[in-house]
This record gives structure tokens, sequence and C-alpha cells, in this order.
């Protein structure tokens, strides 16, 4: 367990990397106040020839606002959310990450504001991701949900923290992803519960496949909680694709590799993708 | 309930006579000294010694709870109680006699044990075993004497491939100083019906207590073991680092429960872990109660075929309470498994952690592995934390993780004190239904000083 430390000296050592390459000199984006359903598409505020960006992004009370990022202009971003009051956001990130790909997202989140995160990847590469969120404001809400697959000798390290500041804040982390070929997979789920936070709600949960003989995964979802009047449930596990199911589509004419190929999509397939500004339950 | 029992038992310093008392501090002329005072053989003295130099050059560390309080130039390392071993209750000393009477000792061998070991600061004072397991061949000894009657058997598993002395730095501590414990020796196809215990007291104040626990099951063998600890409170701080080794052979089955109740000064950071090959079971039941710091996080690892590890833990952290605690399973061989079950419950300002690892090696095919971790938080100044690390290296494995943590449910209690009882006792019945699952596990004797132990510690928690 002492890799625990070792782990977070290397991250910080990789955000530090990331911003000197980025440089000072960040893309603003500004959302109004009392806009609805604002659209955002990051690739076009990021010129051709460049490798990514720093992008801070504000949106204003009452405002909803959709945000996407993909391409391959976007595959070293850090990108800054602050979420005034009452405030939507949701941010849909997609990207095949063939080479060395980073990327980081910070957000603070206001007062009955909801911030939603989907981020879907395919690497082959090394792929990096870090996912900071501070629900700062009472009634806030946080919802990632992220898919991800490996394959060949990618290595994915990625880190979601979720810190309650404030009362009645709800956060959602669901994380699902596929080890296959001779990927490396690094997930740490943090949720922090501040001692201010009463009445938050906190749910995580972690779920691989290992695919290849060779993969590998390194799962730790934590929880730390610094108050009593609350709700926190979390879940992992790392499976195998299951040999029975594989027999049940060979039983209907697949072969063996569209066998496997139908239980990974629909493992990692993500239901009411539309839905994304679904009221969590609260305590 | 509350009231029945009296902490001052446990909590109380009692005035034993010492034959040796070493200076503040490990230095390698204390290691020489208490080597050459047990008359160990050479080969213990040289581990001894490696350990040391290991200790010395190796940093505390940074994980975990804050062990800066921690001062180990302030520790006595080993004090010697004036009596020698007997296996007769009345030749031992009459204080240390009373101190163990006052926990129940004598009174638990006549009913419930087959048979019993009872330390004293560094020294064993009290051993027996009943004749009967005796007859069959099971070796029931103080440490220090097994390393003079079972050389071989005591050399080739002392701290070598379970706990190697170079582990951590307080097991390369606890192999420089180590002093008493147990050491079991079950052989082929001998199943012990009754449970065998040890009781550990450390009585000196600023002492550390290092008990070298060594239990090896041989082939298709079946033993239950019970620790049993506790400690005076002083002003200043005491360590415990005792190391425990349990050797679970070919089909054979170790039960093994542990009630740490030390007091509020000690530093427990225990070294708990068991090597088990093919068909093994091991089991293990944790209650730690007591102490300020305690890191302790039982592990098994699971080298032959079919190997099983079953690990239940409660962790109970009260005012001033760190308890950084969990369990490990290291799956090496093929069609392993292991269950984990860890509760917590924390209060008055306690920290509860569980701190768990689950790995699945390279060639561990088929394993299976279930985590499930409760906590119950009491009032909004208590802490729990959850850091449960998975690691897989195989793709034919299962292994699954849940955690939850919340407070007593306002329904729980609104529809117990609606039966007429008082909230306190309401909540009493819930926590009671909460750690169930472990004093089912113990023996009936230590069930009841398991639930008594925690209402104790719960008096007062309802605001």
């Amino acid at each position: 367990m002492t890799h625990m430390g070792k782990n977070i000296i290397e991250q910080e050592q990789v955000v530090r990397e990331l911003q000197s390459f980025l440089g000072d000199s960040p893309i603003f984006i500004h959302v109004p106040p009392k806009m609805e359903n604002y659209i955002i598409d990051v690739s076009d505020y990021i010129s051709g020839d460049s490798r990514g960006a720093r992008v801070s992004i504000f949106v204003g009370n009452g405002s909803s606002a959709r945000l996407a990022v993909h391409g391959d202009r976007t595959r070293a971003c850090m990108f800054e959310f602050i979420l005034a009051d009452y405030a939507t956001v949701f941010c849909e990130m997609n990207h095949v990450a063939c080479s060395p790909s980073l990327r980081g997202v910070q957000a603070t989140v206001g007062l009955g504001s909801h911030f939603s995160l989907r981020e879907e990847i395919r690497a082959e590469s090394f792929f990096y991701s870090r996912c900071d969120v501070v629900l700062k404001g009472a009634g806030s809400s946080f919802k990632d949900v992220v898919r991800y697959r490996g394959s060949a000798r990618s290595e994915i390290d990625m880190e979601r923290a979720a810190r309650h500041a404030a009362s009645r804040t709800a956060s959602f982390l669901d994380a699902r992803g596929v080890a296959g070929g001779e990927t490396k997979v690094k997930w740490r789920g943090k949720v922090r519960v501040e001692k201010q936070a009463s009445k938050a709600s906190a749910f995580q949960r972690h779920d691989a496949i290992v695919a290849g003989s060779l993969a590998q995964v390194d799962s730790a979802p934590i929880l730390e909680i610094y108050t009593h009047d609350i709700s926190c449930k979390h879940s992992a596990s790392i499976q195998r694709i299951n040999p029975e199911q594989v027999f049940y589509f060979e039983s209907r004419g697949l072969d063996e590799k569209e066998s496997r190929k139908e239980i990974l999509d629909g493992f990692l397939a993500i239901h009411n993708p539309t839905e994304h500004t679904s009221v969590i339950a609260r305590p | 309930m509350i009231g029945e029992i009296d902490r001052s038992k446990y909590d109380t310093a009692d005035r034993a006579r010492e034959r040796y008392r070493a200076g503040f501090g490990v230095t390698e002329e204390l290691v020489r000294e208490i080597s050459r005072q047990k008359k160990e053989p050479a080969w213990m003295l040289e581990k001894r010694l490696s350990a040391l130099r290991l200790f010395l050059k190796t940093p505390t560390p940074q994980w975990g709870p804050n062990l800066s309080g921690l001062d180990l130039d302030k520790i006595i390392y080993y004090v010697r109680p004036d009596a020698d071993e007997s296996s007769l209750w009345e030749e031992v000393p009459e204080e240390i006699k009373r101190t163990f009477d006052r926990l129940g000792i004598p009174e638990a061998e006549r009913t419930a044990l087959g048979g019993v070991g009872a330390q004293y600061d560094s020294d064993v004072v009290y051993h027996n075993i009943k004749e009967e397991w005796a007859k069959q061949g099971v070796i029931f000894e103080n440490m220090d004497t097994a390393v003079e009657k079972c050389p071989d058997l005591v050399r080739k598993r002392f701290m070598t491939s379970c706990v190697p002395i170079n582990d951590h730095k307080f097991a390369m501590l606890h192999a420089a100083v180590w002093s008493g414990g147990t050491f079991i020796y079950v052989p082929p196809g001998v199943k012990v019906a009754f449970p065998l215990q040890a009781y550990f007291r450390m009585n000196a104040e600023r002492g550390g207590q290092f008990e070298h626990t060594l239990i090896i099951a041989d082939t298709d063998s079946e033993v239950s073991y019970i620790e049993g600890c506790s400690a005076p409170r002083y002003m200043t701080s005491a360590l415990h680092a005792g190391c425990v080794e349990l050797f679970v052979g070919e089909g054979a089955v170790i039960r093994y429960s542990s009630i740490e109740n030390w007091s509020l000064n000690t530093y427990n950071l225990n070294t708990k872990r068991a090597l088990v090959e093919k068909n093994g079971t091991i089991e293990w039941t944790n209650g730690n109660m007591g102490s300020g710091t305690t890191m302790l996080y039982p592990a098994s690892i699971l080298v032959g075929e079919g190997a099983r590890s079953e690990s239940l833990g409660i962790a109970v952290a009260g005012p001033g309470q760190n308890q950084d605690t969990g369990a490990k399973a290291i799956h090496v061989a093929p069609r392993t498994s292991s269950i984990i079950r860890a509760k917590s419950i924390s209060r008055g300002g306690g920290i509860a952690s569980y701190r768990g690892l689950v790995r699945v090696c390279k060639r561990a095919d088929e394993t299976t592995s279930h985590v499930v971790c409760d906590a119950l938080i009491l009032d909004d100044e208590s802490q729990s934390h959850t850091y449960p690390f998975v690691k897989m290296e195989n793709d034919s494995s299962e292994v699954s993780h849940e955690a939850r943590a919340g407070r007593i449910g306002d329904d729980e209690l609104f529809y117990a004190m609606s039966r007429g009882l008082s909230q306190e006792r309401a909540i009493q019945m819930i926590i009671g239904g909460f750690v169930e699952e472990v004093s089912k596990k113990l023996p009936i004797e230590y069930a009841v000083e398991f639930n008594r132990l925690l209402d104790l510690q719960m008096e007062g928690a309802v605001g």
C-alpha cells in the first residue's frame, strides 16, 4: 500500500508537465446567465496545428450548456469549469488515443447546479485522465459516466475525485472498462465528504473486465467521510468474460470472437445516453 | 448491561516485581543482552542483529495514521517480570496472578479452553495444555522455550518465508527485540476440539511488547487459537509490535481470533500473516476495541491450489482513537478464494479506516474474492474512511468489493423505541445486531466479554 504516496507524486508531476506544455494563455468561454441549451464544440476554439489547450468555461446563473470535446486537437487539454448558481452543464468527451493523451477536468459547482460528464475512451497508447470536482454550493450534484477500452499495449491511468463541501450535495460516479491485449489500467476513485456536508449522498462504482491474458487492472474506490448524517456507497468489481454468456451466444450461431465482442459491447453500453440531468436520489 | 463491567480492571497498573528492566531505546547491547538472558542459539542472535541493522536505516512509514507521537527512543523494549514460567497456576506470583484472575483467565481455562498461556510484559509466566492434546503430539509452548526445544521446526519458519525480517520497519524492530509469545504445532490429522488461548498483558510504563506467535498446522489438522490483549493506562506512550505467523498445511484449518483491548496510550502496530497451502483454510476474526492508534492488516497468502481465506474484522474507534485496520488477500495459486468482511463503528471523534488489498497474481486462475465493508458513524465529530486496493493480473478470475457508510437509520431507531426501549438501549441493540457476525464467531465466554466491552465503549454515545 506504500505505492499510494508514490502514485500521488507521479500524478502531480504529470499535471505539472501538462500545464507547462499548455502554457499560460487559456481559451476562455463565457456562457451568459439564463441561456438555455448553449452548445459549445471545443475543437472549434483550438487551432488546427495545436495539440491541446487550456480551456476555462464560466457558466452563468440559471444557464444550461452542452459541451462536446472530441478529435485529435483535444488530446492534451485541461478544462476548468465554474458553474454559478442553478446552472447545468453536460460535457461529452470522446477520444481515440492512438498516441499519448492527457486530459484534466476541474470543476467548481455552485448552489443547486448540476455538472454531468461523460467520457468514452479507446486507448491504444498511454491515456491519462484526471477529474476533480468540488461540490461547493448546497444542493449541487455531479454525475460522471466513464467507459474505456484498452487494447494492444495501452496504459490507462484515471482518477476521479468528488469533494462534497456543502450540505445536500450528491455525486454519482460510474466507470466501466475493458482491458484487452496487454493493457494496464489504474483507476482511482476518491469521494471525500467534508464535515459541513450533512445529508450528502455519494455513490461510486468501477467495473472492469480483463479480456487480455496479459492485461492488468489496479482499482481503488476510496471514501473519506468526515461527518455522519450521510449515505455513501461504493463498489468495484474486476471480472473475466463470463464463459456461460459466450456459450449462450455460440449456441445461437455466433463464433467465439463475435460472442466476446457482443458481450463487451453490452457491458460498455450506456443506458439512457440522453439522460444527463437526472436528479440524483438524495437521502 | 452497562455498569456490569469495570474498565479499571483493564486500565489499572499492578505493582509486580521486575527481574530486569532495560533502559530507554533499542541498541545492539540491548539486543545482545536479551539474547544472552534467553540463552538463545547463535542463529537467533544473528537474526536479531541483522533485523536491528535494517531497522536503524529504515524510515518510519509515512502513509496511514500519524505516528509522530511515538518516540521510539522513549520506549523500554525489555522488561522481565520476577517470575519463572510455570504450568501450575498456584506457582505464579501473587501480584501477577491477581491481574490475570481479575481478567478471568483461569476461569476461562477451566470452562472453555484446551490450553492457556499468559504473558506479563516480556515473559510468559504461565503455560499449560490439557493432557489429552499433549498426548496426541500437540505442542503448545512459550516461544522462547520452543526456540530451545523445537529448533528444527522453529528455525525453518521463524521470520523467514511468512513475515521476513525486512518486511517493514516495525517487523524489523520486532525481529530485533521479540520476547515471549506462543508456539503451537499440531501434527498431521489431529483436530484440536477446544481452542488454545494466550493472554498478553503489558504492565510497565513506556513499555513495549513484542510477542511472537508461530502456529504450524500440519497436513489435515485443525486448531483454534484465541488471543486477548490489554495494558494499563499511563500518560506516556506504549508500543505493541507483535508478530503472528501462521502456517496452514495441506487441507489444514486454523481459526485465529483476537480481541485487542490495549489502553488508549498504546500504539498497536501489529503484523499478522498466514501462508496457506493446498486446500488449507485460514479464518481470521479480529476485534479492535482499544489502543490510541492501530495499524493492523491481517494478510493471507494463498500459495496452494484451492486455499481459502476468510477474514472478519470489527474496529471500534472512540474519542482519541484512530483504528486503521483492514485485511489483505494475496492469491498466488489457482482456484483460491477469499472473503473479507470488515465492520467499523466510529463515535466521539474517533477515526475508523478500512485499508485493504486483494491481489490476484498471474498464475491464480479461476480465483474469486469478495470484500464487504460496513461503517457506522454515530456523530458528526467522527470519521470513517475506506481505502480498498484491488489488483488483478489474471483474466479468468473475479474480484468484487462493496462498501457502505452511514449513520443509524431513523426508521430503525423509531421502530425499536416504539416497542418501549429507551434511545440508548435501542442504539445498543442496533449496534449489537451490527456486530453479531463477529461475536457469533467467538466462543461463548469471549462473545459475552466482547459484547460487554462494546457496551462499555458505547456508554454515553447517545447525545
